[in-house]
């Protein structure tokens, strides 16, 4: 027995290859579709996955100094300024920006540039593993990246973009992380690593500062 | 007479539908426990590490180190986040040396078959004229829902079992909307 079911798929499939044809982000270049997970998202710790081992302590570069060191200076550094890969992966809204803000300059005086959106470019060396919901940017200087952050679900940066050279646009922000969520997210670290800790060891909030991205191309 | 006739070709919709629906729901179902559970795993990539031990790596160059592990693979760049990690970027792979120790590890990360490729359907990574095929999906289900609830009659219809099973099912989501909302 036919159904009349078939005749409605095709004319359902052949309505919809004649509209236009817009969103997506696989390619750079298009106009991206934000896309949607659906479920198990989970409100973001200050601006940062918990299952991330630097959500909390690593966001702010800091510069040390360790005198000379043979490994790094033998090696190209990382996020050299460097025209943008030809093939790139856009993820979000389109970058609006014409400048790019060096990364030192954004590290080196973050109030400085707090509520404004800003474009950055430098190497990604290091991804959110679990939901590709932040990745850190170094700039051509060791100690120093930022951490471009998105809300869940709205990018998801695969960890296969450890090493490639991303450009990214966002809004510079400051969270402060209270006492309290500072020792549930060092003690949970402490536990899963077998270690001791101490929350009196804590005493003062934490400035982080990042990234809110609203858009980024990746050349992987 | 024709109220059975209603029925009758609602069930042979019902039936047809429901098969074009079984890949999508199943590439659905699977996406969804997958990303559901994104706190435990990456539900795109796995990750190989492996490790090696290279004495005295503070004083070896990034490309004597690639030597020492058996892998002189050409890296991109390097990067050092605190003065006692390196990292070396050679994609695919990457390279973590903990300086102190001499510590090594080569990390290379693959997608995970059938579960790339169906997250990347279910969140509707390509856009463009997949979103349409996922709308429709997605009004396929509803019809499904509807026509699978209505097109029994009797003791197992939904005038009787049935709506005590549709507002046990309806109660579920809206339990934890209480619990949780």
């Amino acid at each position: 027995m036919k159904s009349p079911l078939f005749a409605w798929v095709v004319c359902a499939l052949a309505l919809a290859s004649c509209s236009d044809q817009e969103g997506g982000q696989a390619a750079a270049g298009d106009s991206p579709a934000p896309s949607s997970l659906t479920a198990g998202e989970a409100a973001p710790m200050a601006g940062g996955c918990v299952d991330s081992e630097e959500s909390v302590c690593d966001s702010q570069a800091t510069a040390p100094s360790d005198g000379t060191d043979a490994a790094a200076a033998a090696a190209p550094a990382a996020g050299d300024p460097a025209p943008p890969p030809a093939d790139e992966t856009a993820y979000g809204a389109p970058l609006t920006l014409d400048t790019i803000t060096p990364i030192a300059d954004l590290v080196a005086d973050w109030e400085k540039y707090e509520g404004r959106k800003v474009q950055v470019r430098g190497t990604v060396v290091a991804v959110c593993e679990h939901r590709g919901c932040w990745m850190d940017i170094a700039g051509g200087e060791d100690y120093q990246k930022v951490r471009f952050k998105v809300n869940d679900g709205e990018m998801v940066f695969p960890i296969t973009a450890k090493g490639a050279t991303a450009t990214a646009e966002g809004v510079v922000t400051k969270i402060v992380v209270p006492v309290e969520r500072l020792r549930e997210v060092y003690a949970a670290r402490a536990e899963a690593a077998g270690e001791e800790f101490d929350p009196a060891s804590i005493t003062e909030p934490q400035v982080i500062w990042q990234i809110q991205g609203t858009g980024a191309r990746i050349g992987l | 007479m024709a109220k059975k006739g209603w029925r009758r070709w609602l069930r042979v919709i019902h039936r047809d539908v429901g098969y074009l629906c079984v890949g999508l729901t199943l590439i659905y179902a699977l996406s969804g426990i997958a990303v559901n559970h994104r706190e435990d795993w990456n539900p795109n990539f796995s990750v190989e590490r492996t490790t090696w031990q290279v004495d005295g790596a503070r004083d070896l160059s990034a490309a004597a180190i690639l030597r020492a592990t058996g892998n002189p693979e050409e890296y991109r760049s390097t990067f050092k986040p605190d003065p006692d990690t390196l990292q070396i970027f050679a994609p695919p792979a990457n390279y973590t040396v903990d300086l102190r120790s001499g510590r090594v590890v080569r990390e290379v990360a693959a997608k995970r078959p059938v579960f790339w490729e169906s997250n990347f359907l279910h969140l509707n990574t390509p856009g463009r004229l997949w979103t349409w095929v996922a709308d429709l999906f997605a009004l396929a289900l509803a019809f499904l829902a509807v026509s699978g609830a209505v097109f029994l009659k009797g003791r197992t219809g939904f005038a009787g079992r049935g709506k005590w099973f549709t507002l046990a099912g309806v109660a579920v989501p809206l339990f934890f909307l209480w619990l949780y909302g």
